[in-house]
């Protein structure tokens, strides 16, 4: 791995498997490949476990979640929503006194 | 117009399960991320709607599609089954508390997992878990420089077996102790990234970080994470 060639797959190994580079990079990567086994292994390797971190998203899930616990974030979330129509309510009282003050002027 | 590019040998590789699967090439390669973001974020956006809205399930779908997230994330960052499961009830209590906060439905993913990394540090500083040292990632690269080539681990791909599901399960253990060696600011890009598959913008948006910081991060990140399997493996092989 001490040709240029082969620093640059390393350097740019994680963008070049989120596509995240330009096309002609990606184009010259690619055709090193095409001549580097030791880079296509090296690739293919992070590929894995790359792939592997996205299977273990759906491992071990946590337990289920206890009824009071449910209870307690249910309240949070109405005690919010009620904030927040009262906000919104107050804002659309705030709009209309000032366009009947408009309309007085 | 893409193309499968061609491997050391023609001949198929059985039996190792870094060299084996797909040639690489994006023809046949998942793209990591990009292609699903958009859609992802429509609905994420939607369920935030009818959070903020109060409409009818919003809460429920919120807490399971949300819950098992946040377990995998603390988790992994906690290191502890009891920590991380109430650190998620924490999070999660936050989210509700501080809905109103959130302006802009659409950096809703952000905007929770912003709360998560602040509860996880939270924890963090109050737990006897926490190591007493850091460890550096240089520190984790195995000692044996060997070449690619050399480093080709002979390990069974799970997808041809039928013993499949034991391998896998093997394999998501190594790798849970392989993310949670890395230093901090890796493991949290890497698992941002590639677990719970935030895009660039959100991992950095949730570190407050820039994107090219998070590109850096997640690559050292990503190979750190391969030698160490690599390493694992080979170590298991020694033993076998």
């Amino acid at each position: 791995m001490k040709c240029p060639e082969c620093q640059e797959v390393v350097a740019l190994v994680s963008r070049f498997l989120d596509r995240d580079l330009p096309d002609d990079i990606c184009e010259r990567i690619r055709d090193h490949l095409t001549r580097c086994p030791s880079c296509v292994e090296f690739v293919n390797g992070v590929r894995k476990s790359i792939e592997l971190c996205h299977a273990c998203r759906y491992t071990d899930p946590p337990r289920p979640l206890p009824p009071p616990e449910r209870e307690q974030l249910w309240q949070a979330y109405q005690k919010a929503l009620a904030a927040r129509r009262r906000a919104m309510e107050a804002r659309r009282r705030e709009l209309e006194s000032r366009s009947a003050g408009d309309r007085g002027h | 117009m893409l193309e499968f590019l061609p491997t050391a040998s023609n001949e198929p590789h059985h039996g190792s399960y870094w060299a084996t699967g797909p040639p690489v090439t994006h023809g046949n390669l998942p793209c990591y991320h990009n292609t699903t973001v958009a859609a992802d974020t429509a609905t994420e956006t939607e369920l935030a709607r009818r959070l903020l809205a109060g409409e009818r399930g919003a809460f429920d779908e919120f807490v399971a599609s949300y819950r098992p997230r946040l377990f995998q994330y603390t988790y992994l960052m906690c290191g502890h089954r009891e920590d991380a499961e109430e650190v998620v009830q924490e999070t999660l209590l936050k989210v509700f508390e501080k809905l109103d906060q959130l302006r802009e439905p659409e950096h809703l993913k952000a905007w929770v997992y912003r709360i998560a990394r602040n509860a996880c540090l939270m924890k963090r500083r109050k737990s006897t878990f926490a190591p007493a040292q850091e460890l550096s990632l240089d520190e984790l690269v195995p000692e044996t420089q060997q070449t690619f080539a050399e480093r080709n681990v002979e390990i069974a791909d799970r997808t041809r077996l039928p013993e499949e599901a034991a391998i896998y399960n093997q394999m998501s253990q190594i790798l849970h102790r392989c993310i949670e060696r890395l230093p901090p600011i890796y493991r949290i890009v890497l698992i941002l990234r590639d677990i719970q598959e935030l895009s660039t913008r959100e991992t950095a948006e949730v570190l407050d970080i820039s994107e090219d910081t998070v590109k850096t991060r997640l690559r050292r990140a990503r190979l750190a994470v391969r030698d160490q399997l690599n390493h694992h493996l080979l170590l298991g092989k020694g033993s076998a």
